[in-house]
């Protein structure tokens, strides 16, 4: 618990980080609402919801009347969700050398380990859409009450392989373009459940933060308040994933200094 | 247990750690010891979950013994026409449980109601719409793919009849008739030995076979369950101007059959459990066949369905049998479907009239057996089960008070509509299934009246309520084709049966019932089911019931300025709503404030000469008094159908004003002398069901501070949902 709580306090001793991260995201999902609101005004001109505030029939209504509605939502949330990954992608070996222990000059180091970093990151993605798929399988085949606690599960190892990848990525280990080091970081963790627990708690902890803004943001429908918890939650998960990461590497000794 | 084995293991080993300056046990006893906390934890886990997953199934309750007579007693079912009942069958059914074949012989007693003799009688043989790929059925099914999943080798089903005597009234002196089935082979001609005068009666007896398919259209078998509707051949209707109701059995066409009394012995094997129309009088079990016999009076068709496995559950309301059987695992939903049904004939006997059987078969088709549920038959209908959402899913506000519940109203509800108001369903399908669906919603108000028009689903603590559920029901068929035309002119291809002949008739009812004021349709309504209970009422019935109880015009305003009053002619109403093609579709068109006309400018006099009144005033608007503007707005009308509406101005000095228009003509311009307008709502209270988009309903003036409109609330789930994303890509 020492250790947990101190791999936080890391985290919240940087708060430029903190917020650096939080604002991204906050500015990515405004640049998304801003063009699904253009969209709607767009369709809907002068016209508005009825003063009864039935905003989830009129939302329906909206979008069986204008049907590229949702279809530009989709597509901008999507647009940010991989905009999302590219930007974590690239400035992960950042944060890596910042959290790391002893921490590490990170213009240098995130500028020299960046080319791994996203490789690593690319092998990471290839191996956990295998894991993924036969995860699925496999819960399709069981109760739905031992099915999603099951992927859900998965899903948290594979996030916490990925961190490990990257942590192995930016201290510099033999091999790091090589689909080995992606591979064998998901297997330690597998392999080492101790270790990684609390990491993987924390894993498992943030991949419910988007079920939990988007539950929000339908039942707090209309409300003046519903955009500030949607990006008050959002902060939480990205200290979260950052305390995540510091665990990450605090769990993983050093082998080959950078 | 687990302090146990670890105590057993050594002192030493607590938690992975030994006391200070002990030795460590070796690396194996280590080892072994942390396995066995991850499998003690995980089988822990694994037992919360499965204990989770389990519910307990809940006992039936004990069973109450059928009623003795098929019919409530007559002062609470009130009086039955006797020139009514057409039919008296009587009929023997063995079920050959492994060919799923049923071997029948009937006696039939017609009685020719009509005005005219009749020397040939047309009968329906319905289950020959599954006998091959090209009858009138089968053409349509394929294609609309409501033979998807069929069982290639028990796709067809038929009932042949094997002989067809004409005898006396005691069965005497039997003549053999020669009857000929159609080219569309759901029907047949049985000429009569002799013209049969009105008045009179033929008996005949019939000896037939039905064959049922694996069940893929209400009527059929699935493992050892069968579910035996329109299963024999009935005799067409014939209509009072002494015309027959020939018509063929196609794909949305559904059944229309005379009234009569039953009295059916079937013979299953001795596993079954049954479930018929009517009361049970008599039943043993010898050796492996179980022989059970029911009597039901009063009703147009015999249904029944045995299986293995199959439960009672037993209940009673208002003195009505109900009887459930369902498969041991759907118990849970007894409960659900007992009260739907019991707050369902509180609503239509209060509204329609008393039930008049006495008792209620409901039948929970078993898996694999799901395309038996949603249908009616006589005192018996097939329901479905319900989609239980887990308790965690009901305490975030996800909830649904349709799946199952549903079913179980909109199938007891054609009781009433088709089966004591036996319409003809291949003629006007609206009649029964767009009026049932009228009386549906009428029975969700009823239940949830606190509620004003109630939710039927929640996502995330949100409302989507009834009477919306309806309007986006209908969409893409408000104007595809006509409400009122026969169930063979909806071709599967173009699409539209369900959205315009469930949806849009009730929502013409319910729109009519908004304008005219509940009172006046409710009563009208309810005179119409009590004039034509046990008969064959036709949709002209209906208009002239409506007609006669609301009025042929009705006033939907108050007195305007001018003191005219906006009224509604109710039968043209009618017409048009069911006989067009045509969609209620109203709009805002333009909104705002405007100068009022002034008064200046040179004016000549009295006295002839010229008078200067003064200079035009171009201040602005907003800078102006408000006696020198006038509000305004201009509402459209781009529908067919024109419905008197409601039109509410909001304005900026918080006062409301409505104005009701006739929406005759194409559009109308509002004016408000000397107010400033802030917002326009048409039809503010919703009562135009028929209008399916009202995205255009309300317009805000610009510039005026308005609430949040969609476009903010969009914006705002946009960015939300796209943080929540962030959140599961990001770090």
């Amino acid at each position: 618990m020492t250790a947990v709580l101190a791999a936080l306090r890391r985290v919240l001793g940087a708060p430029g980080w903190v917020a650096a991260v939080w604002v991204a995201s906050v500015a990515i999902a405004a640049g998304a609402g801003a063009i699904v609101h253009a969209a709607v005004a767009g369709a809907i001109g002068m016209f508005g919801p009825a003063p009864d505030g039935r905003l989830a029939y009129g939302l329906t209504d909206l979008a069986l009347d204008h049907e590229a509605i949702p279809s530009t939502a989709t597509a901008t949330i999507v647009m940010s969700a991989l905009l999302g990954v590219v930007a974590w992608s690239l400035f992960a070996g950042a944060v890596v050398a910042r959290l790391d222990t002893p921490r590490r000059d990170v213009a240098t180091t995130w500028a020299r380990t960046l080319p791994a970093v996203v490789v690593q990151s690319l092998w990471h993605l290839a191996i956990r859409a295998i894991v993924v798929f036969a995860a699925l399988s496999t819960a399709s085949a069981l109760p739905p009450a031992a099915g999603w606690p099951l992927l859900w599960l998965g899903w948290s190892i594979g996030t916490v392989g990925l961190d490990l990848a990257r942590v192995r990525a930016v201290r510099g280990l033999d091999s790091p373009y090589h689909p080995r080091t992606a591979g064998l970081a998901l297997l330690d963790v597998v392999r080492n459940p101790g270790r990684f627990a609390a990491a993987v708690g924390l894993a498992a902890l943030g991949a419910i933060v988007p079920l939990v803004v988007v539950y929000a943001s339908l039942a707090m429908l209309g409300s003046p308040v519903m955009p500030t918890v949607a990006r008050a939650l959002s902060l939480g998960a990205c200290i979260v994933g950052l305390w995540r990461i510091a665990l990450v590497t605090d769990a993983d000794p050093p082998s080959t200094a950078a | 247990m687990h302090a146990r084995m670890v105590a057993a293991l050594g002192p030493a080993i607590r938690c992975g750690r030994a006391p200070p300056g002990v030795p460590k046990p070796p690396m194996a006893r280590r080892n072994l010891a942390a396995a066995l906390r991850r499998v003690s934890a995980a089988l822990g886990l694994g037992l919360a979950l499965v204990a989770a997953a389990c519910r307990p199934t809940p006992e039936p309750p004990p069973p109450i013994d059928a009623p003795t007579e098929p019919l409530r007693p007559a002062d609470v079912r009130g009086p039955i026409p006797q020139d009514a009942r057409v039919t008296d069958w009587t009929i023997a059914a063995t079920l050959d449980a492994d060919a799923h074949r049923i071997d029948a012989t009937a006696t039939l007693v017609w009685t020719n109601r009509g005005p005219t003799p009749v020397s040939s009688i047309p009968f329906h043989l319905y289950l020959n719409g599954f006998r091959a790929a090209d009858t009138a059925w089968m053409r349509d099914g394929l294609r609309a793919g409501r033979t998807a999943g069929l069982d290639a080798d028990h796709a067809w089903g038929w009932v042949e009849v094997e002989e067809i005597l004409q005898t006396s009234a005691d069965g005497e002196d039997p003549v053999a008739l020669e009857f000929t089935e159609r080219d569309e082979p759901s029907l047949m001609d049985v000429p009569l030995a002799g013209p049969l005068e009105p008045g009179h009666a033929v008996t005949l007896q019939l000896s037939f076979s039905t064959q049922l398919p694996a069940v893929f259209a209400r009527t059929g078998f699935a493992g050892d369950f069968v579910m035996v509707g329109q299963w024999l051949p009935k005799p067409c209707v014939r209509r009072s101007d002494g015309t027959w109701a020939d018509d063929p059995f196609t794909f949305h066409s559904e059944f229309f059959s005379d009234f009569g009394r039953w009295r059916v012995t079937l013979d299953v094997p001795a596993r079954h459990q049954i479930g018929a129309t009517g009361v049970k009088v008599d039943g043993h079990v010898d050796g492996d066949r179980r022989v059970e016999t029911y009597v039901a009076d009063m009703v147009h068709h015999f249904a029944w369905a045995s299986g293995a496995d199959l439960v009672a559950w037993d209940s009673e309301h208002d003195g009505i049998r109900i009887r459930q059987l369902m498969p041991p695992d759907a118990l849970g939903d007894a409960t659900l479907h007992h009260e739907a049904l019991a707050a369902t004939l509180d609503s239509m006997q209060a509204r329609f009239g008393p039930y008049p059987w006495s008792t209620i078969t409901v039948i929970h088709p078993p898996p694999g057996a799901e395309e038996a549920g949603g249908m009616e038959y006589p005192t018996l209908f097939t329901t479905s089960r319900r989609r239980s959402l887990p308790m965690w899913a009901q305490a975030l506000g996800f909830d649904d008070r349709f799946s199952g519940a549903f079913v179980t109203v909109h199938e007891f509800g054609h009781q009433y509509f088709q089966g004591l108001l036996a319409s003809d369903e291949y003629a006007q399908p609206w009649l029964d299934e767009g009026m049932n669906t009228t009386a549906n919603a009428l029975a969700y108000l009823d239940r949830y009246a606190d509620e004003g028009d109630p939710w039927i689903v929640k996502v995330a603590g949100q409302p989507l309520h009834l009477l919306d559920g309806l309007r986006v029901q209908q969409r893409f068929a408000d104007d595809l084709q006509p409400v009122d035309q026969s169930a063979a002119a909806y071709d599967p291809t173009v699409g539209g049966y369900g959205p315009t002949v469930y949806r849009k008739t009730a929502a013409t009812m319910l729109t009519l019932r908004g304008l005219v004021g509940a009172e006046r349709f409710d009563g009208a309504l309810r005179a119409y089911a009590m004039a034509w209970r046990f008969r064959h009422p036709t949709g002209a019935d209906l208009v002239q019931a409506l007609v006669d109880g609301i009025g042929e015009r009705v006033d939907v305003s108050a007195p305007g300025p001018d003191g005219r009053v906006v009224t509604l002619d109710v039968r043209a109403y009618l017409r048009d709503t069911l006989g067009r093609a045509d969609a209620i579709d109203l709009d805002v068109q333009a909104l705002g404030v405007r100068p009022a006309v002034a008064t200046t400018g040179w004016h000549r006099g009295e006295d002839g000469a010229l008078r200067d009144d003064g200079k035009p005033d171009v201040t602005p608007i907003a800078d102006r008094p408000d006696d020198a503007v006038e509000a305004y707005a201009v509402v459209h009308r781009s529908g067919g159908l024109s419905v008197p509406v409601e039109i509410e101005a909001a304005f900026v000095d918080g006062t409301t004003d409505r104005v009701t228009w006739d929406a005759k003509a194409r559009h109308v311009l509002l004016t408000w002398p000397g107010r400033r307008l802030r917002r326009i709502t048409i039809d503010p209270d919703g009562l135009l069901l028929l209008e399916l988009r009202q995205s255009n309903n309300t317009a805000w003036v610009p510039g005026v501070e308005a609430p949040e409109g969609l476009d903010d609330v969009a914006g705002d789930v946009a960015e939300a949902v796209a943080l929540g994303v962030l959140a599961g890509v990001g770090p």
